[in-house]
């Protein structure tokens, strides 16, 4: 079973390079996570023109030194890809902006950088929503039996030998079993992700990597 | 790194607001005999599937069932189990 993938084999080293100030580093990672970032964020709704505005904040960010304030890359923990991780910041801030945008809809004039952000918990309630329905909706479809024998040998630690002498069944015929089980949550999660937003474009690496993150934020 | 099944459970069940106290609730005895016997792979046919779908109901269950397996790594097949 994969983890969450990174677009580069290199990527640790590319983003200590970054952290600490190195431009041409920057410059790889920008070029490889640039592109799926702006398909994420028109996927999600945003137009041509806050696309560009929001990943040039983004990177500009990801500067040592900008405006005195530490790196955005220095928040980055490396426990999921830095593309997931690029993308639920770019995600939040578009939500914020999108709201920030709304509420002040009727104050012209007023510079944008001195309106509020919003709770990140407002921000992320909708994402975690799409999220949790679509995985649970791929969990739902799930047999019983695989649901479980999945659960005991990736959350418990038991071996896929242990699992199968539980239902009689071979080492080979678990392996295969728990392979298609967990292509057949992948198939019918993405499926529902793009059924409830058609816009929408997540790749599996993706959508555990978020997972991943919001996870994280609930420990 | 966690797999990518262990980060799924792990956000729907966090998501969905497991209660952490409910991992203390141990299943009814007439449960708990057949978890053992299913750990030690006993359980007849007939009798896993109503077990497993109670299992997914009671997913905190299924810890147990984990540890019962566990427990037989070092313990020998005559060797009888510790009382329930």
């Amino acid at each position: 079973m994969s983890s969450p993938s990174s677009l580069i084999d290199d990527e640790p080293a590319l983003v200590r390079q970054a952290q600490q100030g190195d431009a041409a580093a920057l410059a790889a990672l920008r070029e490889h996570c640039q592109l799926p970032l702006e398909n994420i964020l028109l996927a999600r709704g945003a137009n041509r023109g806050e696309v560009q505005d929001i990943l040039a904040d983004l990177w500009s960010d990801c500067v040592p030194g900008h405006l005195g304030k530490p790196t955005l890359l220095a928040k980055y923990g490396g426990k999921f890809s830095l593309l997931s991780w690029l993308a639920r910041v770019a995600g939040n801030r578009w939500i914020d902006v999108k709201r920030r945008g709304a509420k002040f809809a009727d104050a012209p004039g007023t510079d944008f950088d001195d309106l509020p952000g919003c709770p990140t918990t407002l921000a992320e309630d909708g994402l975690l929503q799409l999220l949790r329905d679509s995985l649970r909706a791929a969990f739902n479809r799930c047999p019983s039996e695989a649901l479980v024998l999945l659960r005991l040998v990736y959350v418990h630690g038991l071996t896929q030998r242990e699992v199968g002498r539980l239902v009689g069944w071979s080492e080979a015929k678990t392996s295969r079993t728990l392979a298609q089980a967990m292509e057949h949550i992948k198939q019918q999660t993405l499926a529902e992700l793009k059924r409830q937003d058609a816009r929408l474009e997540l790749s599996w690496a993706d959508f555990v990597g978020l997972c991943a993150s919001m996870e994280s934020d609930f420990l | 790194m966690q797999n990518a099944f262990e980060i799924l459970a792990g956000f729907l069940d966090r998501s969905e607001g497991e209660v952490e106290g409910r991992a203390l609730e141990k299943p009814p005895a007439a449960v708990q005999v057949k978890l053992r016997e299913f750990a030690r792979g006993a359980l007849p046919a007939a009798e896993q599937e109503p077990l497993l779908v109670q299992l997914r109901q009671n997913r905190h269950w299924i810890a147990q069932l984990a540890e019962e397996v566990k427990a037989l790594r070092t313990r020998s097949p005559n060797q009888p189990p510790p009382p329930l």
